[in-house]
């Protein structure tokens, strides 16, 4: 198709503006989906999606749009996640785009993630549609959150558009502003190809599906290609686009946006933001333009069972083409055997992962406490990057020790301000500006946009819950890493039975060490059964003991009566025993369930 | 453990109770009274029905459990054991055992069921409080309890069994001490002593499920299990297993079998038998049960033989778990398990069939070696006797070997 009707855009919004409903309203409206195929939220497919109500993976679809002019548009629409930690998905998902709609809900206004998305979207020169969703909604103040986005954000009212995604108001109205302002694709269509790659899957028949937008040049489907970087060379199985469904077409022309199944069966061979060329003739210089996922947190993943470290392996690599912001490297440890240090985009991001590698791939997981990366200047005067805290040094081994910092956006009305100064407080952090939002608010109270510096591992845990806790659920939040400072922390070793655990070791604040030891100490003798013999549990830091627990040793399991010769039952009643034995780990003789792992992450109450 | 035993136990289901008690889970139902006579005549039919395959077998114990077995008319019991003793041949000095709620044993039902040959009654007394006999949800009270007892003396009963609960929820082990106390100042032959145990299912469970009851703390029932260990031994009576004390020669020859594992053929709705290698049980509701008798009875007099539609399901355990099953069982004897005796059986000893699982614990100090000349037996520690699950679930083949 000619590229002067083509839009490629992409809508961004705050977690539950109703950004999925409006995808799903324009799908409607263009004729995408029959109404009968209709199934809510048809851009998030994965199961855990529409089970969290949330969009994880960016996802793409083309509609046909008749406009006001009366001719035929394609518009491109990239759909992408709303949440804090997959921020990193939407920078991918913006750089293959020229606009975006910028959904705010009406009733709640700019939250700090809405003003992540839209610098994010400046920065790589986006237009922006500004939209007021959820008119319809009984608690909504369309024209005070329209004077938001013009003081905030710098809106021209009049582009603004009202909207309600549920009831179907104001969509035909966003549909024409793409095509009227959203620029089209500007490629060289008979330059050499050049086609970024903004996500992968992988399918069992077709090998690797890249999904791509065309720059320069097109996809014939015939000639052989090339990754530009990776330098892996492969004749496409099949060129198709997304109607949602994979749909094959002929070619993909410059300005398009579409996949190609590249019949690659190893994982490596493609990498998201790689770029596709032309075997012969091809590209030199690569795309750039969207932003490098930094790993935010670290923890290791271990297979319950140890044989299960080779699949675990595998499901790695195959969620790594499909979530290109995990990292890992093998890790061993001697408490859970051989594992992988992996790299999180944050928390979140760390239970899908899990989750995804639990469902998809029918494993059994043990997760570690999550870390930060640190940065250590041993004795020596030589530098090393921890994320584990098995790897800190011993201290007389450590001159100096830096953590990261994050710099923390938190948009709540202005009443909670108070609530909001303790808890940073209590997390070791710093203040930095408060600004208000709505000047022209009149009636109620004014909402604002509170700015502090606080370390990144004191966010990672409980953070977001006390927020909404300390806010009645008003606070919304974003932060991205500012820095590293000089920190006083020591590694917490927990000792169970005599001996210590690496994988319940943890790196926290010297001052608050010997608290999160006893915290650490009840929590695990809570969560560990009573066994044959007295287990003591110990905290200590570099072999001084701050606290111990003792879980008592187990008098009593017994099968009182033996059933009227039942000894089948009484089988079964010991068979169910030995496989609730069996998902333990066994610390030396010590059973340990895989809870214990995590225990360190419930000591905030 | 004899191997060649051509012995045999029969074990007569009464599924029916006035009222159905909070803990228990046994197949046994309250208001199907209507029921009764059929279930007589299919009892008697199934007693038929085993005859001709028991026909090398010699019946030396028959035991009446339920349910409420001494809720059956005379009558009813006179035709069991009549027919018992017509289609099979019973030993002259057989255990004839018969449980019994203290409610009904009058002193007319007591001449009554010594006159059908019952030898052994084991009465259902569990606490001597009455408070804790209504949280039971017993129909009898303390008194009741202990009237029966005597009047089981009077009617010429000579080998008698009370059944106890310890371990009551919040009951302090003073409370415990007082019933088995005055419990011993009736001298029984026998004291059956159990933990309370929640098991899934029963009204009990639901209520602890639900909050309203705390499960019992297990280092208070250690508690008490410990003392009554203690004190029966200092009034005489030998603990021959993990729930079971008698005075020497009174054990219950019936349980013996079931922990020897040896053969054993229960009748009626939900028994459980151990016949031919196979582990087997019947259809566990009585009118589904009394109607497939009937089938297979008329199936038989019509075919001259047919199938045994009572049976619901069964397996048969292969070799490893028949070793594990005559270890967990053997080891709840106190006398444990004789390594000669189970290798004459299994052709390996315990040492050889289990030789990780037998060294762990012979370390964690559950298990010990008596050796010979009194045996070479293994057997549990008295530490082991509650912990006895620890050992069991080590003992049991892996991957599990069921085959139904």
């Amino acid at each position: 198709m000619d590229p002067a009707r083509i839009r490629n855009f992409s809508i961004i919004a705050h977690i539950d503006h109703g950004k999925s409903t409006l995808a799903d309203r324009m799908l409607d409206v263009t004729g995408t989906i029959q109404a009968r195929q209709r199934q809510d939220q048809v851009l998030d497919s994965m199961d855990l999606e529409r089970e969290k109500g949330i969009t994880i993976k960016a996802q793409a679809v083309r509609m046909l749009h008749r406009a006001a002019d009366g001719l035929e548009y394609q518009l491109n629409l990239i759909d992408t996640p709303g949440h804090v930690d997959f921020s990193y998905e939407v920078s991918r998902a913006l750089a293959a785009c020229e606009g975006a709609i910028l959904v705010v809900d009406a009733a709640q206004g700019i939250q700090a993630q809405t003003l992540a998305n839209v610098y994010m979207a400046m920065e790589l020169d986006l237009t922006l549609i500004p939209v007021v969703n959820k008119i319809d909604l009984p608690s909504a103040e369309p024209e005070r959150v329209a004077q938001e986005l013009v003081d905030v954000i710098g809106f021209d009212p009049n582009e603004i558009i009202f909207a309600s995604a549920k009831s179907g108001a104001g969509i035909e109205e966003i549909l024409e502003a793409i095509v009227a302002r959203v620029p089209h694709p500007r490629g060289e269509a008979n330059a050499p190809l050049r086609a970024l790659v903004f996500d992968a899957k992988y399918d069992a028949y077709k090998g690797v599906l890249v999904y791509v937008r065309v720059v320069d040049g097109h996809i014939d489907g015939r000639e052989p290609l090339r990754l530009l970087q990776e330098r892996t060379r492969f004749d496409p199985v099949e060129v198709g686009v997304f109607r949602p469904g994979f749909t094959v077409v002929p070619r993909l022309e410059a300005g398009e946006v579409g996949y190609v199944a590249t019949g690659l069966k190893g994982v490596n061979e493609a990498r998201v933001g790689d770029t596709v060329t032309t075997d012969r003739n091809a590209a030199t210089e690569p795309l750039s333009g969207y932003r490098e996922a930094k790993s935010m947190v670290y923890a290791g993943l271990y297979p319950s069972n140890p044989d299960q470290y080779p699949e675990l392996r595998d499901a790695l690599e195959r969620l790594k083409l499909n979530d290109a912001s995990l990292h890992w490297q093998p890790e061993s440890s001697a408490a859970l055997g051989f594992g992988f240090r992996c790299g999180f985009l944050g928390l979140l991001h760390m239970e899908i992962v899990q989750e995804r590698l639990e469902r998809e791939f029918g494993l059994d997981l043990v997760a570690t406490a999550p870390s930060v990366e640190y940065e250590v200047t041993r004795s020596d005067g030589s530098e090393m990057v921890v994320d584990s805290p098995a790897a800190l040094p011993e201290p007389d081994k450590i001159r100096e020790v830096r953590e990261p910092w994050v710099r923390v956006n938190i948009t709540l009305p202005s009443r909670f301000v108070g609530a909001i100064m303790g808890l940073i407080d209590e997390r070791r952090g710093e203040y930095v500006k408060l600004e208000y939002l709505d000047h022209a608010a009149v009636e109620g109270e004014s909402r604002v946009l509170a700015e502090y510096l606080v370390p990144l591992s004191e966010i990672l845990v409980d953070f977001y819950d006390q927020l909404k806790s300390r806010t009645s659920g008003y606070a919304s939040l974003d932060y991205h890493i500012e820095g590293y400072r000089p920190a006083k922390v020591s590694r917490l070793d927990i000792l169970v039975n005599g001996d210590p655990v690496d994988a319940l070791s943890a790196i926290v604040p010297t001052e608050q060490a010997t608290e999160r030891g006893r915290k650490l100490v009840s929590a695990l003798r809570e969560l560990i059964p009573r066994q044959l013999f007295d287990v003591p549990i110990q905290a200590a830091i570099g072999g001084r003991i701050l606290a111990r627990e003792t879980v008592r040793a187990m008098r009593k399991n017994v099968l009182a009566k033996c059933y009227g010769g039942d000894v089948s039952r009484k089988r079964k009643l010991l068979e169910a025993q030995k496989a609730g034995k069996k998902r333990m780990k066994m610390l030396g003789s010590v059973e340990v369930p895989q809870e214990a792992f995590m225990a360190v992450l419930k000591l905030r109450d | 453990m004899p191997t060649q035993s051509r012995d045999l136990a029969l074990y007569l289901h009464i599924p029916f109770c006035t009222s159905k008690c909070g803990y228990c889970d046994f197949n046994s139902y309250e208001g199907l009274g209507h029921l009764a006579d059929g279930y007589t005549d299919a009892l008697l039919g199934e007693l038929d029905l085993w005859a001709p395959a028991t026909r090398d077998f010699t019946v030396r114990t028959v035991f009446f459990g339920g349910g409420t077995p001494s809720l059956t008319a005379l009558e009813d019991m006179r035709a069991f054991t009549d027919r018992i003793r017509e289609r099979y041949a019973v030993a002259p000095d057989a255990e004839w055992s018969l449980e019994a709620n203290p409610g009904e044993l009058t002193r007319e039902h007591l001449e009554g069921l010594r006159a059908t040959g019952i030898n052994r009654l084991s009465i259902g007394v569990q606490s001597l409080h009455d408070d804790e006999l209504t949280m039971l949800e017993r129909g009898h009270n303390a008194a009741r309890a202990i009237e029966a007892v005597r009047a089981a003396r009077a009617a010429g009963f000579d080998n008698l069994n009370m059944d106890l609960i310890f371990g009551l929820i919040g009951q302090p082990l003073a409370r415990w001490q007082d019933t088995l106390e005055r419990a011993l100042e009736l001298s029984p032959e026998h004291l059956s002593c159990y933990a309370l145990t929640v098991e899934p299912g029963t009204a009990l469970y639901y209520q602890v499920a639900k909050g309203l009851l705390q499960e019992p703390d297990p280092d208070v029932v250690a508690d008490h299990y410990e003392w009554t260990r203690k004190r029966l031994a200092r009034a005489g009576y030998r603990q021959y297993e993990l729930s079971n004390w008698a005075r020497p020669g009174r054990e219950c020859r019936h349980n013996l079998v079931y922990w020897h594992a040896e053969p054993y053929l229960g009748l009626g709705a939900g028994a459980h038998s151990f016949f031919t290698g196979r582990r087997f049980a019947n259809i566990d509701a009585p009118n589904r049960y009394i109607e497939a008798i009937t089938a297979s009875l008329e199936e038989r007099a019509t075919s001259g033989t047919g199938t045994l539609r009572q049976i619901a399901g069964g397996e048969t355990p292969d070799a490893d778990t028949q070793r594990a099953d005559a270890m967990i069982l053997g080891l709840r004897l106190l006398e444990g398990v004789s390594s000669t005796e189970f290798a004459v059986r299994f052709g390996v000893t315990p040492d050889e069939a289990f030789p990780h699982a037998i060294a762990k614990h012979l370390a964690t100090g559950l298990l010990t070696r008596v050796p010979p000349p009194h045996g070479d037996r293994l057997r549990l520690t008295p530490r082991g006797l509650l912990l006895s699950n620890e050992v069991f679930v080590d003992l049991l083949p892996d991957p599990p070997g069921d085959e139904r």
